[in-house]
């Protein structure tokens, strides 16, 4: 909503506040000012009078001289646009090039009017102060509950209040004659259309409006466009109801129909569009077709032109959801559908009219009819609030006297209906919909007042807070820690492109479709966060930085089959690795590689205190697409649930995506993870100072044959001979000549240690002797030194 | 002439340890090597007096010679790896001024690095940390936070739509209803989370951002509890010297509302371009908690009164680290993260 400080000080006489200050004061009771102007800064300053010497009319438009001084002007002007010659008219001179508007840029090349100015002005002057003063214009914001706000007379009942000055709503005075209203008015929805009032004028004049209306308009940022709609407009900036004025000629059949449309009805708005109707919309009808949408724009069929004689002025109470619902569906937003959806003041709906009346009046030969035409009445909102203002004072942390409360309630329009010692009740007006209960007064005092006013206090009761929730705890100590391990922390946007999921070849089903995606390429959540992280791969490969860990701790989204809840949401973490893990400069880095992800993947499991013994490596069985095949594994509980996968991303999805590169990448469902963190504290013991024995055992086995196999065959009589081993670890791997090409060797390391005695070398030479023979069972595994080259 | 040379022998060995005692330095250790077993030594000379002796002298006198020279060397190997080791004369050198073998530096986000320093604000104040689903009912996100179908609010929080009725949460307001619906008053939660608007990327916005709401629920809570809390809360977060300012608003879910505003920090509330000349920042709505919404979870308003508040993270993070674009927190070039990596 746009006001000008001249024009809140034509209301409020007392005004002496500087614009400012009064910014300030609006934005602490609650009217932001998003933006202010000098008037200069936003019209086509400077200004002059001109004075009209000739008009050479034509068939659409005049040809006419505009004299400044010494120089004359040519302009073409519509023939109803142009007034008597002699006439003061506006010109804004820039650079010697004039113009005829108010704002520049708007030149066109056959004008609608020239500006009209009183002959006080001196042709030829600056006049831009005569005309303005030092004006400033404000942009404010009013919350959608305020839609009292939306009006000239709603800001300075607000101001009134806060500075505690009187003023006047706008008078109204009209004659009325007795001549008969052609029209038929027809209420067939007073659901949607609770009240509505026409009034019938005859003997209209169209033509530009007055000076004074005219800037009134500019400053209040809307376009004069003629005499009767700049006067409908005008009123609705001053009260805030819309009204619509119908040239009565072009209505059909002399009936006035507000009516659902009709399926497939269409009609052209007075700006030019044909737009489909809907049963749901509400219209303003004559007997064959619409000839306007309730509350939103009125049709050209029945719009008023410079030829029209007769009018009929619309003022009416619209059903508040209906217009908002069909504003939406037409994306039609006007200055008439933003008032109507917050709700207009039923109790001014006929006033407006009359203002209306009144300034067409001034401007002499109407004829009104005395006959209204009206159907329903005005839906009474009336209500009581009863207000206890220790309560207030309470609620607000202020100490504000009960005369003042009432005193500014009844500036807001309140009235005090009752009172007692201890409360008193007020009659909340009907423009205040949002005014329902006692909260709504306190705020409302405690607006006036100043929340500045409030004394700071603390909440003071007893409350333990207790411990974070275990998985929030566990996802910080897990982010915490892979910082710690060099990597950078990223977050992603939860929509994902189809055509990503296409390329890691994830079925559409299993993800969750957006409904209104912002666009094609954000239209699904995503089931991975690969599907995120793929994406900042790209770019940050694309811009050239190839050496980095990046992780994402985040929600990941699939449908799911109860009714209750059709979404299912997964904290997962999602990491990749690339590049080298040291800078390369003068030392040789160590690349990333698998067993670099996995090393990381075990110890966060450490870390956050899931045992190892509790998990298994799989390896990779084709269940998720998008990794090389023998370069990844699965990662499962003992029990066999599914915690995670990771490995090295197939070069052929890459290549899709246009990347290249070793990329690895971990995937973990951190709630199943979670869940298999125990709280129990570990018993601690002392360290073990008892000696070890070191034994190492190299084997030549069968190249495929998987270090999981032989450490379980380990385990099986390290337990069955109860023997005390503290570590048993690969520390060798060799493949290649001598051995032939299907084996390789490895080498592993037993570390014998006891908690109660130091052990002797004879009983450990027995173990190892055990040791080995169990492996040797094994197929294809021979102990190195009986290892016969073939 | 053999006890005699005994003694001398004996002499020597006994000047030769009195001599290491005093050696203090490499230097020093190997001029007293030189004099005492070198060639122009005594003991160079004792071994040239060998071959002059019978073959029974020459092995006492050999055997004895060689026991002394051995104890002698033993002693220098003792005083030498003292220097070395106990007085730091080391003999090798590194170019220390190469850089190290250093490892990846990593860093956390930095939306998330306030969102924690938000949150540990707010724990220490005794606040309980709770959370929610970003897949919510319409219910959630609107009606239990009294926003009915067609309310004007619903076209500032334009929203993504899964199914009728589901919707990705437009704020973390939700959180407020689960928490009065799980825990007994009076309490204090906060609830951190990812939030979804249908608003197209621009520098400052973005249809993924984060917010924090707070909630605390007792039976006398005033405005001025709230006012309390939040200065508490921008003091520890930006500062001493930034002011507070709370100014009435709109929320459907409290009444009354506030804005809440912080002075800006480049020109200290004078007004300049970051604060769009106003001196002000806006930080987070608040208000206390709407009877309605009490009513919708089956509180008795009459009984509770509760303040709630909600911040967008994105945008402090914004204010607090100079960033002028939000998107670039979504990116994640790893050069934009990297200069977060001294913060927590």
């Amino acid at each position: 909503m746009r006001i000008a400080y001249s024009i809140l000080k034509r209301f409020l006489r007392g005004l002496d506040v500087p614009p400012q200050e009064l910014a300030t004061l609006l934005i602490e009771q609650g009217l932001v000012v998003e933006r202010m102007a000098h008037v200069e800064d936003i019209f086509a300053f400077p200004l002059y009078a001109g004075t009209l010497e000739e008009a050479k009319k034509g068939f659409l438009y005049s040809e006419c001289l505009v004299k400044m001084k010494e120089k004359t002007f040519p302009v073409r002007v519509k023939n109803w646009g142009v007034p008597q010659p002699g006439t003061r008219v506006l010109i804004s001179l820039r650079e010697g090039t004039p113009s005829f508007s108010l704002v520049a840029g708007e030149e066109k090349e056959v004008l609608e009017f020239l500006i009209a100015l009183p002959d006080v002005f001196p042709e030829g002057e600056d006049i831009s102060r005569f005309l303005f003063e030092r004006d400033t214009v404000m942009d404010l914001e009013i919350t959608p509950n305020r839609g009292d706000c939306l009006s000239i007379v709603g800001i300075v009942r607000d101001l009134s209040a806060k500075l505690d000055l009187d003023w006047e709503e706008p008078g109204v005075a009209y004659q009325e004659v007795e001549i008969p209203s052609p029209l038929t008015l027809r209420d067939e929805d007073f659901d949607l259309c609770p009240y509505y009032t026409g009034k019938f004028i005859a003997n209209v004049t169209v033509k530009p409006s007055s000076w004074e209306i005219v800037r009134d308009l500019y400053l209040l940022g809307l376009r004069p466009i003629n005499n009767v709609v700049d006067i409908t407009n005008l009123v609705m900036m001053e009260i805030g109801q819309p009204l619509h004025a119908f040239d009565a000629s072009c209505i059909k059949d002399n009936l006035v129909v507000v009516r659902r449309a009709k399926a497939g009805e269409r009609i052209i708005t007075i700006d030019g569009l044909q737009r489909e109707l809907s049963g749901e919309m509400l219209v303003i009808a004559d007997g064959r077709s619409p000839i306007g949408i309730a509350g939103i724009m009125g049709g050209q069929n029945t719009e008023v032109s410079p030829t029209t004689r007769e009018v009929f002025l619309e003022s009416a109470f619209f059903n508040r959801v209906s217009i908002r619902r069909t504003s939406r569906a037409l994306g039609l937003r006007t200055e008439a559908s933003a008032r109507f959806e917050r709700g207009v003041d039923p109790q001014r709906v006929r006033y407006a009219s009359e203002r209306v009346l009144s300034l067409l009046s001034q401007e002499g030969g109407i004829q009104i009819a005395k006959e209204w035409a009206i159907a329903g009445e005005p839906p009474c909102l009336e209500r009581t609030v009863r207000v206890f203002p220790e309560k207030i004072n309470e609620i607000l942390s202020c100490q504000v006297e009960t005369e003042r409360m009432i005193r500014i309630l009844e500036r807001l329009g309140f009235t005090v209906a009752a009172r007692t010692e201890r409360d008193f009740t007020v009659k909340v007006p009907s423009f205040r919909a949002d005014v329902a209960a006692m909260v709504d007064i306190a705020e409302e005092v405690g607006r006036i007042n100043g929340y500045e006013q409030i004394r700071l206090s603390s909440p003071g009761f007893p409350f333990d807070p207790g411990d974070a929730e275990k998985n929030y705890a566990l996802e910080q100590r897990l982010r915490t820690f892979l910082v710690s391990r060099g990597l950078k922390e990223a977050v992603t946007l939860s929509f994902v492109d189809p055509k990503t999921v296409q390329e890691l070849e994830i079925e559409a089903e299993q993800l969750v479709a957006i409904k209104n995606p912002l666009s094609q390429d954000q239209s699904f959540l995503r089931s991975q966060i690969l599907l995120s992280l793929l994406g900042v791969l790209r770019l940050n490969l694309g811009r050239g930085r190839n050496h980095f860990g990046l992780f994402e701790v985040g929600k990941v989204f699939y449908p799911s089959k109860e009714v209750e809840n059709p979404w299912k949401e997964e904290l997962r973490l999602g990491m990749v690795l690339c590049g080298y893990l040291l800078p390369l400069l003068w030392q040789k880095g160590a690349q990333v590689d698998f067993f670099v992800l996995k090393g990381l993947v075990e110890e966060i499991l450490e870390v956050i205190g899931v045992s190892l013994g509790g998990v298994r490596f799989l390896p990779w069985d084709d269940r998720i697409p998008g990794f090389e095949k023998n370069v990844a594994f699965v990662l499962s509980s003992s029990g066999g649930d599914l915690l995670g996968w990771g490995g090295k991303l197939s070069e052929r999805t890459l290549w899709r995506l246009d990347m290249r590169g070793e990329l690895y990448y971990l995937e973990l469902r951190l709630e199943e993870i979670f869940g298999l963190v125990k709280d129990v504290i570990p018993a601690i013991k002392g360290a073990n100072l008892f000696p070890a024995i070191v034994r190492d055992i190299s084997v030549v086995v069968d190249r495929s044959l998987s270090w999981n196999a032989m450490k379980e065959k380990i385990d099986e009589v390290i337990a069955k001979e109860e023997m005390t081993v503290e570590s048993v670890e690969v520390f060798d791997i060799f493949e290649g000549k001598p051995l032939p090409r299907e084996k390789k060797g490895l080498s592993f390391r037993c570390i014998f240690r006891s908690l109660e005695r130091t052990l002797n070398d004879e009983e450990v030479d027995v173990w190892v002797q055990k040791i080995k023979e169990n492996i040797k069972k094994m197929r294809g595994v021979h102990l190195r030194e009986e290892f016969v080259h073939p | 002439m053999d006890d005699k040379k005994m003694e001398m022998l004996e002499k020597y060995f006994s000047d030769f340890q009195e001599s290491l005692a005093k050696v203090e330095t490499l230097d020093e250790l190997n001029r007293v090597k030189g004099q005492y077993l070198g060639r122009k030594s005594l003991m160079g000379d004792f071994l040239t007096q060998l071959r002059s002796l019978s073959p029974e002298e020459k092995r006492i006198w050999g055997q004895k010679l060689n026991e002394i020279k051995s104890r002698m060397e033993e002693d220098l190997k003792k005083k030498y790896e003292w220097l070395m080791f106990e007085k730091g004369e080391s003999s090798s050198f590194i170019d220390v001024t190469l850089p190290g073998r250093k490892q990846w530096v990593g860093s956390f986000h930095p939306v998330l690095i306030v969102r924690d320093q938000i949150l540990s604000i707010f724990q220490s104040l005794g606040f309980r940390i709770e959370s929610g689903p970003e897949i919510e009912s319409d219910f959630y996100n609107f009606e239990a936070l009294n926003i009915p179908p067609d309310h004007p609010t619903r076209d500032d929080q334009d929203s993504f739509y899964l199914s009728p009725g589901w919707l990705l949460r437009t704020h973390t307001s939700p959180g407020q209803i689960r928490a009065m619906q799980k825990l007994t008053p009076p309490f204090k939660v906060v609830v951190p989370g990812r939030c979804y608007r249908r608003d197209a990327f621009d520098a400052t916005h973005s249809p993924m951002f984060h917010q924090i709401e707070g909630l605390v629920v007792a039976p006398s809570i005033s405005m001025g509890d709230l006012k309390g809390t939040v200065a508490i809360f921008v003091r520890r977060f930006f500062g001493l010297h930034r002011q507070v300012r709370f100014r009435p608003s709109y929320f459907p879910f409290t009444e009354p509302s506030a804005e809440v505003d912080v002075s800006c920090g480049v020109c200290q509330g004078k007004g300049c371009r970051s604060c769009g000349y106003s001196g002000w920042l806006e930080i987070m709505g608040a208000g206390l908690v709407h009877p309605q919404v009490f009513a919708k979870v089956g509180y008795d308003p009459e009984q509770v009164r509760g303040f709630a508040f909600g911040m967008g993270v994105e945008r402090i993070t914004m204010l607090k680290f100079g960033v002028t674009d939000i998107r670039w927190f979504l990116e994640n070039d790893v050069n934009f993260l990297e200069q977060f990596k001294a913060l927590r």
